[in-house]
């Protein structure tokens, strides 16, 4: 009997240091411990690194930090990754730098790289008043057709603890796979955009992103309803323009993110310009995706308001993925098309899983039935740019499957 | 019936307890919410059409039912206002809301009074639900919402033709853009206006011992006009949230309409 007990105890422990040694940010004692070694915004040295991509990615990047006092001397020195690390051959002072709005004196710095080569790896090394970041590096957008990788992901507002799990995980699937160059965040960051100390949490716990190789995934970023006020301008470099916050990101020559922003008016000029850049894009690229905050089928919530004048857009020129956020569950719609399901329609993902609590979605709506799908679960959504295929799938914590798509080129 | 519809989404209170309660908690309690709100409304319908005798066990479920309602929707703007912290415009829902937990307690308290000496009292809790709704929605007029700008793009496009997506070429789509662009400024340029307006007749409509009708009445227009709105910009799906505002053009209604059969522009103390 004692054996048999000893035995049970032997198994058990060897399938849980088995999971952990795989998984270990299953175990919140670890992701806990991680989290208190992250690079503190103290003294003049640099911290909250993170790299941005908004229109061009295969040739500029903004390299941004935050430090805890003005300083004198800041700069990011860069260049093609080597062997001897060491060696930058390029240097960048931030073109912006200011205090954060309502923080205790703790300052952004922006450097604006341009000039890069498309599908090269960069190393870089932030310096502050001679205190140094440790050496990153990341990979430029391709501007060829070749195939890569994209996170997307949405709300990590809530659920600190969870949050730091699912940076974990896109470490983890980020350092395995070359292929993955970038995250797309779907919005709601924090709960109060006005919050200086959440955002300040977010940025030290976006640390857990990198690699412990040092590789960065460059942050796509979109504003969601939680993210309102100055800040998210001042942490992101006013993606598309301060007031705006809509863009579109060439990802390759064949694949085109457009950014919207659902916390502005989505008619009038919002609705002018993505018809003006969908109607561009459309004949250059193979897969064109939209990505905004709040769903417009949603499988928990209420339409978002913009349904009504950018659904009839995104089938007109016939998007291959819609990304939302705001529900707090996991989806994927029937491809839609008026209001009704239609093989060529719009398949729209989501909808935020980075560490915000999970809801039950609501699984009897017509969208979300066979062939779509529904369930709740954190978790990113990782796509495979590919010239035959574009391959979606939902990872989720325990980095298991959750769901699997294959959309082929209209 | 608003509210019960709405419920068909998580409310404030939902959104407020999920990290503490978890998701089939609050699911419950909206499923719950959602099925004594259906109740109620066509309860106190029955009810008021019966008009149960002072002291009788009806009437004091009438006066339950409103005393709940006021709650709700009370409760609800606080919590709307409190799981957005920082966003201005749901910091103002508190006042925005005003008239629809004005106007049960205002039932309520004819209910509980139902003595004619009691009406001025009651008069003044509707006059001020109704200017806190003009002043909470005049500040977001004053502050642009962008989701205000939408009622006003959105309507304008139902009655004179979306021209984005009507555009077929490249050409037609170049002035689509002027006209869009037009109609976003107009709306910019109408939205402080409006509020400026809002802010007048909340003031007319609070000035001691006078009733000015002509106040109530374009109130009351006003308020149905932008209650329609929300189907007007959005689509006829979106009766709910016309029905949830019904009261923002439905109070200066009655208040023009009392003040009519009153046949004094003064109040008499």
């Amino acid at each position: 009997m004692k054996l048999k007990l000893l035995s049970l105890l032997l198994l058990t422990s060897l399938f849980y240091s088995k999971v952990f040694s795989e998984t270990p940010w299953l175990d919140k004692d670890y992701v806990e411990k991680r989290m208190k070694g992250m690079a503190s915004v103290q003294g003049e040295g640099p911290s909250q690194w993170r790299v941005i991509w908004t229109k061009e990615p295969s040739t500029r990047a903004t390299i941004s930090w935050t430090t805890a006092k003005k300083g004198s001397s800041h700069k990011v020195r860069y260049g093609v990754r080597s062997a001897d690390r060491e060696e930058f051959s390029n240097s960048q002072e931030p073109q912006h730098s200011d205090p954060y709005s309502s923080a205790k004196g703790e300052y952004y710095h922006h450097a604006r790289i341009s000039g890069l080569k498309p599908s090269t790896t960069y190393d870089f090394e932030i310096d502050s008043d001679g205190k140094k970041s440790p050496v990153m590096h990341f990979t430029t957008a391709p501007a060829d057709d070749r195939e890569f990788r994209l996170l997307f992901g949405g709300d990590s507002r809530t659920g600190i603890v969870s949050r730091g799990q699912v940076n974990l995980l896109m470490a983890d699937l980020s350092e395995k796979d070359d292929q993955l160059i970038a995250f797309a965040h779907g919005g709601d960051y924090i709960v109060s955009g006005k919050n200086w100390g959440q955002w300040s949490t977010w940025l030290s716990q976006h640390e857990l992103t990198v690699t412990k190789s040092g590789k960065v995934l460059p942050i796509i970023p979109t504003r969601g309803n939680h993210d309102g006020g100055p800040l998210y301008d001042e942490i992101f470099d006013k993606p598309g323009g301060k007031g705006k916050n809509y863009f579109h990101t060439m990802i390759s020559a064949k694949v085109a993110l457009v950014t919207l922003n659902s916390e502005i008016s989505a008619g009038g000029d919002q609705q002018a310009w993505l018809a003006k850049t969908l109607f561009d894009l459309r004949p250059k690229v193979r897969w064109l995706l939209a990505e905004y905050h709040r769903p417009v089928w949603p499988a928990v919530k209420s339409p978002g308001k913009a349904k009504k004048f950018w659904v009839p857009l995104f089938e007109k020129f016939n998007l291959d993925l819609v990304v939302e956020s705001d529900g707090h569950v996991i989806k994927r719609t029937v491809p839609i098309r008026n209001e009704k399901k239609d093989p060529t329609g719009i398949v729209y993902v989501g909808e935020g899983g980075l560490g915000v609590p999970q809801r039950n979605p609501k699984s009897d709506r017509w969208y979300l039935q066979s062939p779509g799908m529904s369930g709740n679960g954190h978790h990113v959504m990782r796509v495979l740019f590919g010239k035959d295929k574009m391959d979606y799938e939902v990872i989720l914590l325990d980095g298991k499957q959750g769901d699997h798509y294959e959309f082929n080129p209209r | 019936m608003g509210y019960a519809a709405k419920l068909a989404a998580p409310s404030a209170l939902n959104s407020f307890l999920l990290g503490s309660m978890g998701d089939p908690f609050v699911t419950y309690l909206d499923q719950s919410v959602q099925a004594f709100l259906w109740f109620s409304s066509t309860a106190l319908l029955g009810l008021g059409f019966l008009n149960p005798p002072v002291r009788s066990l009806a009437r004091r479920i009438d006066f339950t039912l409103l005393g709940l309602l006021a709650g709700w929707s009370f409760v609800l703007a606080i919590f709307s206002w409190w799981v957005n912290p920082g966003n201005a415009f749901h910091a103002t829902d508190p006042f925005g809301h005003a008239v629809r937990f004005a106007a049960p307690v205002a039932l309520l308290l004819f209910i509980a009074f139902p003595v004619r000496e009691q009406e001025s009292k009651i008069e003044w809790v509707l006059r001020w639900g109704v200017a806190g709704t003009f002043i909470g929605h005049g500040l977001c007029a004053l502050w642009i919402k962008p989701s205000f700008i939408d009622l006003i793009v959105g309507t304008l496009n139902l009655f004179l033709g979306d021209p984005i997506l009507t555009a077929g070429s490249l050409a037609t789509l170049e002035e689509a853009f002027a006209v869009a662009a037009s109609r976003q400024a107009f709306a910019e340029l109408a939205l402080p206006i409006i509020a400026i307006q809002d802010f007048i007749l909340v003031a007319l409509l609070l000035l001691p011992r006078k009733r000015i009708k002509t106040i109530a009445l374009w109130m009351a227009v006003w308020g149905f006009v932008t209650a329609m709105s929300r189907m007007t910009a959005y689509g006829w799906d979106h009766w709910h949230d016309l029905a949830l505002r019904i009261c923002n053009g439905g109070i200066p209604l009655f208040l023009w309409v009392y003040w009519k059969s009153q046949n004094s522009s003064k109040i008499i103390k």
